[in-house]
């Protein structure tokens, strides 16, 4: 189930939100609007948490996290922290980092399996990424771009990557992560995944100026409605071929 | 032309336009060799570019293999998985940012590279030191990136000082391949063509082919066309010539004095009053740079100035044909004199004319026969004769001597001096120079005798930079020499300077030949005695013999007991002296009374003539001397009264003597 939202008119919801299998961060915004969508969705089955990272509001880009954990970067401050900490269920390890790319949320893409990290991170970093987040992680380019994690959204059953992701570069990335990979785009033709969209197994969210034809591609590939992927090229192919022509 | 002469066509000038076809023939670019060389280097240090694969050109038979390194193929989706995890895929996965990636055998060569320089090679390779090995290449592989590794810097460098010798040469030499003795040409011969005859080339090539380019081609009509416009201003003078490449022949007619067979086409010279006598300056400078003068002279050059300008423009419309069909223009002129030729309305000549030239060389005042001077000296080709060692020492020299652009000079190997070259001054180090300064120093305080300054300046420097026993030596010479008792002691018995060696500077002297004195021979003498084992004093040190304590008191005894023999002598010399005097006094106080006796006597009987009535007194006789006696004229009747009384008290008392 893919749901539109957007926070405070901006459509790039990947910014202020971070959803995984066993949490959601939302950041704190004037009103309740974004968190009740979320709160619709996930209420009682995963903790939502209102936070800041370092005072701001880009919660999304500055944290990277899965099921088993979650990094933050070192801007991060102690009462954030305390507050990550309480708000969060126990099994998640909470990982605050020293690293000169400190927008995590950019520099690393992951789902509970694999992560897919900027070539230029620390070796450090990297080690702290697989122990905390439990992943294989590998040093990766998402169509040239050394920013996986804003383009491209990750879940255990799929992937959305930058639409310019050449074919031979999708069945490497699927074949590293042993996930059907699909490259499309959000936002009416962003091609910002990692901005435009957050999502875990069983839903997603993304901005309100994503299309019909987008949240199909969306929904197939991350199984969001018992279809496969497969539906992207079979059932879809004649709306997608049309849209693109 | 000189192709028929027999003997040698150096004799004289070989204009630049008309080469004998054998030797043009002959003939190579000497000064650009560098730069082809440079061309060669540029094209071989190219990196090979590491073809990006693309799908089409991996063979991939499983399908399995890796975008970022090339050739990585891979049968299992383990054996791809592993190689996302090695060190080859994570360099490559940031090489491929800077857009050279590395395939397996180039990869396995670095490695080798940066093992050796790790020295970790025993420890296991974890992680960490292959993360490492990872950023050491990458780190070598962007300052390779940018151009100039350190190995090739030094290189490039000298590079680019040849491209700039190159450049900045004004002229272009040509040496034949081969001796020419049909025409005379001795081996080692190089013929030099300015620049500025060429339009601006790179390459070699290029030069020697416009050369060939730029001979007479012997067709008359053609020949007759071209021509070359030489125009001087300056301080009021204007010299202008078109001369025709072709030389005049037998029959023409010359009307420039000396010109031989240069052909003239026109000529033309102006003089104009319009820089002040001593001073110089054009008047439009002075004017611009103060305010308007308004002397006479200052209207007069300024009229000067306004007129030659005027007449030159005139005569460029008057030459219009002859600019526009000349080759070259060579102009000398000030930015102010260039406004004659070009940048005004109804200019004959565009600014931007690339037929201009200036003189390669220096040119004096603005005549005819310096115009014609110039045209010798830009067409004539010069001749050197230079062997191909002292060629190339000339030319190591002359690159090293350019500074390098923007770039702190680095120490170049010392270029072998040529044989034409003043010898250089040699450039002192600043520990020469600091060596230099203390030693002055050194000099300063023994000439003014200042021993506590010495003893701390010695203290400081002494020992570490005058351990050379000649500069010792020469040390001790000066202070004997200056006579410096204190500091000589000081620094023969303290500091244990070696007074054995010979001083050069005055001919091979010992220290203790220079003495100024005797105390400072005594100063030698006495060291010789208390340290006699220091040295081999009479040998080396030319220390006749030492002088004990003893010695020195019987001396002195000798010396002080001669002393007072001699003051005794004197004494006695003295009171003798006196003596004489107070006898000689005695005598003359005598003499003295005796005469005043006689002259009373004498008087008396005067006197007595006078009262008697008598005068038997023949000689000339004082005015008013009869008023009171002699000499009693001008004075007051009191005196005259008691002068006249003593004098009849003596009359009396000569009157008792004589009865």
């Amino acid at each position: 189930m893919a749901v539109r939202t957007q926070f405070e008119n901006s459509t790039d919801i990947g910014v202020f939100s971070k959803l995984t299998n066993s949490y959601c961060l939302t950041a704190l915004a004037s009103s309740t609007n974004f968190y009740s969508v979320f709160e619709s969705e996930l209420a009682d089955v995963i903790p939502i948490v209102h936070t800041t990272i370092g005072g701001t509001r880009i919660v999304g880009r500055l944290t990277a996290g899965n099921r088993h954990g979650l990094l933050v970067p070192s801007t991060t401050t102690d009462q954030e922290l305390q507050h990550l900490r309480n708000s969060l269920p126990p099994s998640v390890a909470i990982q605050r980092i020293e690293e000169r790319l400190s927008a995590l949320g950019n520099v690393i893409a992951c789902n509970d399996y694999v992560a897919l990290v900027h070539p230029d991170i620390d070796r450090e970093t990297e080690e702290i990424i697989a122990d905390t987040l439990k992943v294989e992680v590998f040093r990766q380019t998402v169509a040239s771009n050394v920013l996986v994690g804003s383009y491209c959204a990750l879940s255990n059953q799929g992937g959305l990557v930058h639409p310019k992701t050449s074919r031979s570069e999708l069945d490497e990335l699927s074949s590293l992560l042993q996930v059907p990979l699909v490259a499309g785009t959000v936002n009416r033709g962003s091609e910002v995944i990692g901005a435009g969209l957050v999502v875990n197994d069983w839903c997603a969210f993304t901005g309100l100026d994503t299309t019909a034809t987008e949240i199909s591609v969306i929904e197939a590939t991350f199984r969001l409605q018992g279809q496969t992927s497969a539906a992207v090229i079979n059932e879809m192919r004649d709306s997608l071929i049309d849209h693109y022509a | 032309m000189s192709s028929s002469t027999p003997i040698s066509i150096l004799s004289r000038g070989v204009s630049v336009y008309s080469i004998p076809p054998e030797l043009l023939a002959n003939l190579s670019v000497r000064s650009i060799q560098a730069q082809d060389k440079i061309g060669e280097d540029q094209e071989t240090s190219t990196k090979p570019v590491t073809q990006l694969p693309t799908p089409a050109n991996l063979p991939g038979a499983s399908g399995l293999s890796c975008q970022t390194c090339p050739n990585a193929n891979f049968d299992t989706v383990e054996e791809q998985r592993k190689h996302f995890k090695s060190d080859w895929h994570r360099y490559n996965a940031k090489a491929k940012l800077t857009g050279r990636t590395v395939n397996a055998e180039e990869w396995d060569g670095m490695v080798e590279g940066i093992s050796s320089i790790s020295g970790s090679e025993s420890s296991s390779s974890s992680g960490s030191s292959s993360q490492s090995k990872v950023a050491k290449l990458l780190k070598r592989q962007t300052l390779g990136n940018n151009g100039t590794a350190s190995d090739d810097e030094e290189a490039l460098e000298l590079a680019d000082r040849q491209r700039r010798a190159h450049l900045r040469t004004a002229v272009i030499w040509f040496s034949p391949t081969t001796p020419l003795t049909s025409l005379g040409i001795p081996k080692d011969t190089q013929f030099g063509v300015h620049r500025s005859l060429f339009p601006p080339f790179d390459t070699a090539a290029d030069y020697l082919t416009e050369l060939k380019r730029m001979q007479l081609t012997g067709d008359e009509e053609e020949d007759k066309e071209r021509r070359l416009t030489l125009l001087m201003v300056a301080g009021g003078h204007f010299a202008g010539m078109v001369v025709s490449i072709k030389p005049r022949g037998k029959s023409e007619k010359q009307d420039v004095k000396g010109a031989g067979e240069v052909r003239v086409l026109k000529h033309k010279t102006f003089h104009r009053y319009t820089t002040r006598k001593k001073q110089g300056g054009s008047q439009a400078l002075n004017d611009n740079a103060k305010s308007k003068a308004v002397s006479a002279g200052a209207m007069l050059r300024r009229y000067g100035e306004q007129a030659l300008q005027e007449e030159i423009r005139a005569l460029m419309i008057d030459w219009e044909e002859d600019l526009a069909a000349s080759e070259r223009i060579f102009i000398r002129a000030s930015t102010h004199g260039k406004k004659s030729f070009y940048g005004y309305e109804g200019a004959v000549l565009h600014k931007n004319d690339d037929r201009f030239r200036t003189f390669p060389f220096p040119t004096r005042r603005p005549t005819l026969d310096e115009v014609l001077r110039c045209w010798h000296e830009l067409t004539r080709m010069k001749v050197s004769h230079l062997s191909e060692d002292a060629l190339k020492a000339l030319d190591e020299e002359y690159i090293a001597s350019l500074q390098p652009k923007n770039k702190p000079i680095k120490p170049t190997p010392a270029p072998t001096p040529a044989p034409s070259t003043a010898p250089l001054i040699p450039k002192l180090s600043p520990e020469e120079e600091a060596k230099i300064d203390r030693r002055k120093r050194l000099e300063e305080m023994i000439r003014k005798g200042k021993l506590d300054a010495l003893k701390s300046f010695w203290s400081k420097y002494g020992n570490e930079h005058y351990a050379d026993e000649v500069e010792q030596s020469e040390i001790l010479g000066l202070c004997a020499s200056l006579g410096q008792e204190e500091i000589l002691k000081y620094l023969l018995e303290e500091e244990k300077l070696n007074p054995t060696k010979s001083i050069e500077s005055s001919n091979n002297k010992k220290p203790y030949d220079l003495s100024a004195n005797k105390n400072i021979r005594n100063i030698f003498r006495r060291t010789a005695y208390n340290y006699p084992d220091w040295y081999n004093w009479i040998e080396d040190a030319k220390v006749p013999s030492g002088l004990s304590d003893e010695l020195q008191s019987e001396q002195n005894a000798k010396k002080s007991e001669r002393r007072k023999g001699l003051k005794d002598k004197l004494k006695e010399r003295e009171k003798q002296k006196q003596l004489d005097a107070e006898q000689q006094e005695k005598d003359e106080l005598e003499a003295e009374q005796e005469r005043i006796k006689q002259d009373h006597m004498k008087q008396a009987a005067l006197s007595l003539g006078n009262s008697n009535g008598s005068t038997n007194n023949k000689g000339p006789q004082k005015l008013g001397g009869k008023i009171g006696g002699e000499g009693l004229g001008g004075m007051t009747p009191e005196m005259r009264q008691q002068i006249e009384r003593e004098r009849r008290a003596r009359a009396a008392e000569a009157r008792f003597g004589s009865r």
